[in-house]
């Protein structure tokens, strides 16, 4: 029993989280740190370390973390459980919004918001590439590959796992010969 | 059928899911309007919606496209699809490094091209979307600047930049 009202507790925990936190994935990062200190279940150099793990591997930052620090607080299951809670709320909202939404389709402020935060929000991915770009060393091959790579995949768009991985492979192995 | 090929659909993007949300928006966006499940304008407001509700953005994007295809179990199939891919690679990837050793670092800078790759495809598909609109135009250069040049929360950029839209459409 004790462990349902353990499993119970991170899903809320997550699921609140989840709730308030706009802005994907790195919104929810200092706020899960905070609540997870405060419930006595994680310090924050442990937070910060699955950070780290969870952010180098696939998949969304967000869910990643909730899987790794779930199941630290409550082992498998605690993972499972703090996954659901984080996933669940944006779903739900989504939904909402996309029934609400199609019914206001006509109306100038809605559009009108929408599009200026697709305005941001392309700023926003923009600064995000420049940051990338600027935050290591690049050669001219891995300068070519990461060009010639988005333009076959504009093109040739049915093969974008095909192109990921002569990208990858491509960087990999190429490093040696281009070195100058 | 259209539920199944809106999971395969995901569940094939899913795997490329590495360089954080916004690397492959631009995919999905190619996919579902080559599909014709969406026009290019759907999908901007899709984006925008994704950005300011609570959630991981590419996920977000999966659930209100499966939502727009097929409604709620639409949405329900392409969430799981982008999801599982990364796990089954998680997976491989333990298994892989017990029998070949990899240069990590280097490994990590090859995945790393690729999502600028991939940014950059998302950054050219959404802009298209904008059909050279003088005002989104504006809003990006200056958010894009805020950005790069002070510390504000991307957030409160891109609430302000939906607020100040708002006003300009309605006047």
């Amino acid at each position: 029993m004790k462990n349902e009202i353990r499993l119970f507790n991170i899903f809320i925990t997550f699921f609140e989280v989840s709730l308030f936190t706009i802005g994907g994935g790195y919104a929810m990062v200092p706020v899960l740190a905070k609540r997870l200190e405060k419930k006595g279940w994680m310090d924050r150099n442990e937070f910060y370390d699955l950070l780290a793990k969870s952010q180098s591997i696939p998949g969304p930052v967000a869910f990643n973390l909730s899987l790794m620090t779930g199941k630290r607080v409550g082992g498998f299951w605690g993972g499972v459980v703090g996954a659901i809670g984080v996933i669940i709320p944006p779903f739900f909202a989504i939904v909402l919004i996309g029934a609400l939404l199609s019914k206001f389709s006509n109306s100038h402020i809605v559009i009108g918001f929408l599009k200026g935060a697709y305005g941001a929000i392309l700023g926003l991915i923009g600064g995000v590439l420049y940051k990338m770009i600027r935050s290591r060393k690049w050669n001219y091959f891995e300068i070519m590959l990461m060009i010639v790579g988005a333009f076959l995949i504009i093109m040739k768009s049915d093969y974008v796992i095909f192109i990921f991985l002569l990208i990858v492979t491509g960087v990999y192995f190429g490093d040696k010969k281009w070195k100058c | 059928m259209e539920m199944l090929e809106l999971f395969l659909s995901f569940f094939k993007i899913g795997f490329l899911a590495f360089g954080g949300g916004w690397s492959i928006v631009g995919v999905i966006g190619h996919e579902v309007v080559e599909k014709g499940w969406l026009t290019s304008t759907d999908f901007s407001q899709i984006v925008s919606v994704s950005q300011l509700t609570p959630g991981p953005v590419a996920v977000n994007v999966a659930t209100y496209v499966g939502f727009k295809v097929c409604g709620i179990w639409g949405s329900a199939v392409s969430t799981l699809g982008i999801l599982i891919p990364p796990l089954i690679v998680i997976i491989i990837a333990q298994i892989v490094s017990k029998f070949v050793k990899f240069d990590e670092k280097r490994f990590n800078v090859a995945l790393r091209t690729v999502s600028a790759s991939l940014i950059l495809v998302t950054l050219y598909t959404l802009a298209g979307s904008s059909n050279g609109n003088l005002i989104t135009l504006t809003l990006a250069v200056v958010s894009f600047l805020l950005f790069i040049k002070t510390d504000v929360d991307p957030v409160y950029i891109i609430i302000a930049s939906a607020f100040l839209g708002a006003l300009i459409y309605t006047l």
